[in-house]
């Protein structure tokens, strides 16, 4: 199976607003608070920086986060694409972001 | 007059209103709520001219409806997003299938679980899905699953444990040992799909499932929310769907649900006068009929239909200004009603015996 | 129904139906203060015999009205009182929009008020009832109504609702017997015993006042004071609220925007006096400041 690619929700679908380190998160079709933790505001605000309908790779979004952050596994193993790969799979479970998972 | 007719009238003639004062006002506010159409009433008056005090109390409602209806559609989203593995289909029902599809009944409708149907051999899949996707049983109890399993039209009902919001997953639309027997299978193959993947059942079988509730289930508290979704359902059906009357008499007819059919659409008939689309007795015949017209029934019919439906009448407008159910001698008998037709009377005596010697209360 | 009366607290109207006479009494006097004028209700609550049999032998009231709980268990006639004054609370808490719903209690100087916020038996509803006697207007003591459109408090000052050991404490500083409530013994809660606010407190129950301090008391325990940050300020609130969720954005908005433009401390204190000391000296190291911060905003 090819590794899923991720794409932001269009700008109106989420209301953020951080507060002291964290951030809180609207999500406006399900009416649920999301409260969350650097980095994942950075990887939402990478994905929202792309061009709209635009997906990409845990790779590339970890490109586009590297300058910022020196994320790592939790094992020595494993590789940090696959942190924010997993990282961004829950946000989609949570349908903060959309996921795609070509056959 | 401070019972459902009054909600009734309002709700098919929003100018009626006019003339309230604050008594009528405040008697027609409590009858709707009690009779779960505060919502719908608050979006047939939204535009009307109403007293500041009602004009508040209706804005807080609509603000609820829009709330209530996003929440029924995320939890229809998730269940989606949970069954992905499973490659038969899901059909909404009841409140969340009028909101997905964007159905008139939809304005104002209260949203509570989330019922879908799924095929009988799907089930097993189903609840494993689910269950993997972070619902749980609502109640642990080896008796009633056990009850549930056997004789009821759906699993036990499954609660998500983060968003604590209820799925019933149906594999027919009545109870087993109700005596119509739905075509299950029928009414999966001719539902119908929703750009999002998920199905509701056609338009003639919506009116169906509608009926049957109305008629076979439940003690009726419901039951005047469900005739307002019939005449809504119907009065759109009828101007979209092509040979609408036709179809529904030959679905209703499918199902063993004609005489439910035929007495959900007298009853909206008589309260929200509805168009008359279906004439089902003496010999089933489909006549379609312009609004206004009465049923032509035999004479000995006619006696005995206009004394049961009186009844149910009463029974469905049975609600005073304070909010409080009235007429008590018909509800308990639709109460006793209800669960006669639910369950045959030995496995009901079973089924509370079992329920006491367990220690429920009852 | 047999007995009924019209109460209008702060901005909510309430229509209180009962099968008794008694329990309207009561609440006729309890509420000898408050608008009684019959217009069209927000909330219906309804007193009612458990069946019709039960309204003359060992009566007991079901809790009933438009919200309801299917378990609220019924409670004798003797706490009838209580009965609506739980009806009442369980009509907002499940029915209000026009604002943010806190569970929290408030008071104010200056125009410029101090919440406080706990679990049940934190103290937060006797340290508002003591302030309410030493100079601060009691803004309520089980509500705290946040207008999502201007950030401002609107009052909702009922009746405290004195608990145990609570109201000996009161007792102690009220000096005006004609203020309290019946005793009702042996409820779900304990002894119960109410207390009508001053006069001034009903009076001005109609004017907003603007949030400065937000605090998280906790009764009985060795004197401390802690800041607490704007995201667990936040998610303390979201659990305090009976209608965040059900506010949706306008709640999401209303919360973020209060958090962020309040000072918030946890406090612990040993007992009553000690707990109007330390919010007295909060208030004056940065309630005022914060206060001026937030209208300037």
């Amino acid at each position: 199976m090819a590794a899923p690619r991720f794409s932001a929700l269009p700008a109106a679908a989420l209301k953020r607003v951080p507060l002291g380190g964290l951030e809180a998160i609207y999500h406006v079709s399900s009416g649920i608070t999301h409260l969350l933790a650097e980095p994942v505001p950075d990887l939402l605000d990478a994905l929202a920086r792309l061009e709209p309908g635009r997906f990409v790779t845990a790779a590339q979004v970890l490109a586009l986060v590297a300058e910022r952050f020196d994320i790592v596994g939790d094992d020595p193993g494993e590789a940090p694409e696959a942190v924010v790969s997993e990282r961004l799979s829950e946000l989609g479970a949570l349908g903060l972001v959309t996921i795609v998972t070509d056959a | 007059m401070t019972d459902g007719w009054s909600v009734a009238r309002a709700l098919t003639d929003p100018g009626s209103v006019a003339g309230l004062d604050a008594t009528g006002w405040t008697h027609l506010l409590s009858a709707a709520r009690a009779l779960s159409l505060i919502g719908t009433l608050a979006e047939a008056l939204a535009d009307s001219p109403v007293p500041p005090g009602v004009a508040r109390v209706l804005a807080d409602v609509r603000q609820s409806n829009v709330t209530g209806q996003r929440q029924a559609l995320w939890e229809a989203k998730c269940a989606s997003m949970a069954l992905t593995g499973y490659p038969g289909r899901v059909v909404l029902l009841k409140g969340t299938a009028f909101v997905a599809a964007g159905y008139d009944a939809a304005l104002g409708r209260s949203i509570g679980d989330l019922d879908i149907l799924v095929e009988h051999a799907g089930l097993d899949q189903v609840e494993a899905l689910l269950l993997k996707a972070g619902w749980e049983w609502v109640k642990p109890d080896p008796y009633d699953d056990a009850y549930y399993r056997q004789w009821m039209h759906e699993l036990p009902p499954l609660i998500h444990a983060e968003r604590d919001r209820m799925i019933d997953v149906h594999h027919t639309i009545l109870p087993l040992t109700a005596k119509p027997k739905p075509d299950a299978a029928a009414l999966i193959a001719a539902a119908r799909v929703l750009p999002s993947g998920l199905y509701v059942l056609s338009p003639a079988d919506i009116i169906c499932h509608a009926a049957a509730h109305l008629i076979a289930d439940g003690d009726m508290s419901g039951g005047m929310r469900n005739l307002w979704d019939i005449d809504r359902l119907v009065r759109q059906f009828v101007v979209e769907e092509p040979g609408f009357s036709d179809t529904l008499a030959e679905r209703a007819k499918l199902h063993g649900l004609t005489d439910a059919v035929g007495r959900a659409l007298r009853l909206t008939q008589r309260l929200f006068g509805t168009p008359i689309v279906f004439r089902l007795k003496p010999q089933s015949r489909v006549v379609t009929a312009q609004s206004g017209h009465g049923l032509r029934l035999s004479p000995e019919n006619e006696k005995q239909v206009t004394a049961s439906d009186a009844l149910f009448l009463r029974r469905i407008t049975a609600v005073d200004g304070w909010g409080r159910k009235t007429r008590k001698l018909t509800r308990q008998a639709f109460y006793m009603r209800s669960h006669l037709l639910r369950m045959p009377p030995a496995m009901l005596a079973r089924h509370l015996w079992t329920k006491w010697r367990k220690g429920h209360r009852g | 129904m047999r007995h009924s009366c019209s109460i209008t607290v702060g901005p909510a109207r309430f229509r209180i139906g009962s099968d008794w006479r008694a329990p309207v009494d009561q609440l006729r006097a309890l509420y000898q203060d408050y608008p009684q004028d019959e217009g069209v209700p927000d909330f219906t609550v309804r007193l009612q015999a458990t069946s019709s049999i039960r309204r003359l032998i060992k009566p007991q009231v079901a809790i009933a009205g438009d919200f309801t709980l299917p378990d609220a268990a019924p409670l004798p006639l003797e706490q009838g009182l209580l009965a609506a004054e739980m009806a009442m609370n369980l009509q907002m808490a499940l029915g209000w929009r026009r604002h943010l719903l806190l569970h929290a209690s408030a008071v104010s100087r200056n125009g410029r008020a101090v919440i406080m916020t706990g679990v049940s038996g934190a103290g937060k509803s006797t340290l508002s009832a003591l302030l309410g006697e030493r100079g601060w207007r009691f803004l309520g003591d089980e509500f705290v109504l946040l207008d999502p459109d201007t950030g401002m408090i609107a009052p909702f000052p009922r009746p405290v609702s004195l608990k145990n050991t609570a109201i000996a404490a009161m007792e102690r500083e009220v000096d005006d017997e004609s203020r309290f409530g019946p005793v009702m013994h042996d409820t779900p809660k304990g002894t119960i015993r109410h207390l009508r606010p001053r006069t001034e407190a009903v009076e001005l129950m109609t004017r907003e006042t603007r949030p400065a301090l937000l605090l998280f008391p906790r009764f009985g325990y060795p004197r401390a004071v802690r800041r607490v940050d704007e995201a667990e300020s936040f998610v303390r609130l979201t659990q305090a609220s009976t209608n965040y969720v059900a506010l949706g954005e306008r709640g999401f908005d209303a919360l973020t925007g209060f958090v962020r433009a309040m000072s918030a401390c946890a406090i612990d204190y040993a007992d009553g006096e000690e707990g109007v000391e330390m919010v007295e000296r909060l208030w004056s190291e940065q309630g005022g400041k914060v206060g001026e911060r937030a209208a300037a905003a």
